[in-house]
């Protein structure tokens, strides 16, 4: 701020006092600008992983023994099918009723005591959530040996 | 009055950089699927990642591949790092025979560990 005095009724002379910076428009500012930054920084889902693995190309002199193993057939519109038995809709978040075969399955192959194994086999046109939707019910399940199944070409 | 201001000033820095260090981690924009068994990454070591958009296009990392050659450099890149794992980070709406090629190229070339990137649902 600039002071201006008057000494003796002396025109002219102007001495300097303090210079104060105005803080409320710098408030304003700064609290616009956190404003922007805590709309503009919108809570974003973080990425998780879903892990398998494939069985690669490894030639096989003899067929590989699986005994406990279900093949779930995922068709373009998502319906997911075991042995040809539809289970739940595909337009529901969540695969319940596969789920809770799947979890029997799994019981039953702990009680022969050999691995529950699935090989998930989507057709092309398949959207990729879908395989999304039935790998999750895989592991609520708790089966943890989830493979797919594709034909060359 | 001068705490109130420290305190605006370190929520601004704050959001600032979380606002920055969101946009910088982020490659390929797609609309991911959403899982429930999801688990949160611990370990980031020796995956490569490959997007894959809705229409088919791959990204090997940030950068724009075509299929035909995805075999070769998926190949070059598992002689170079052996442990690889490929996490495929595919649009919820890509077809499955897109995610096949893929698996297909990275088996060729000799990868069998995958990881599926998806958001955490509820």
């Amino acid at each position: 701020m600039r002071g201006k005095s008057k000494k003796g009724g002396k025109r002219g002379k102007v001495r300097f006092g303090y210079v104060e910076l105005p803080i409320a428009p710098m408030i304003d500012v700064v609290f616009l600008l956190l404003f922007y930054f805590m709309v503009s920084a919108t809570i974003q889902k973080q990425e998780v992983d879903i892990s398998f693995s494939l069985p690669g190309r490894v030639q096989q002199d003899a067929p590989i023994e699986m005994p406990d193993e279900q093949i779930i057939r995922i068709m373009a519109d998502g319906q997911a099918l075991v042995n040809d038995y539809a289970y739940d809709s595909p337009d529901l978040p969540r695969y319940y009723q596969l789920e809770t075969m799947l979890n029997r399955f799994r019981e039953a192959s702990e009680s022969n005591q050999v691995e529950a194994r699935i090989t998930i086999a989507p057709v092309d046109t398949t959207r990729h959530e879908m395989v999304v939707k039935v790998m999750d019910a895989c592991s609520h399940a708790g089966i943890e040996w989830v493979t797919f199944a594709f034909g060359r070409g | 009055m001068a705490p109130m201001i420290d305190m605006v000033f370190l929520l601004l820095v704050f959001f600032m950089t979380v606002s920055s260090m969101s946009q910088a981690g982020h490659r390929v924009k797609l609309e991911l699927p959403e899982s429930t068994s999801g688990e949160t990454p611990k370990d980031l070591s020796n995956r490569v990642m490959l997007s894959i958009q809705k229409d088919g296009t791959y990204y090997l990392g940030g950068e724009l591949v075509v299929a035909a050659k995805l075999d070769s450099r998926l190949k070059s890149m598992h002689d170079g790092y052996p442990k690889m794992k490929l996490r495929i980070r595919a649009d919820r709406g890509t077809a499955f025979s897109d995610v096949k090629k893929a698996m297909a190229a990275a088996t060729e070339a000799g990868i069998s560990d995958y990881l599926y990137g998806t958001l955490q649902g509820e």
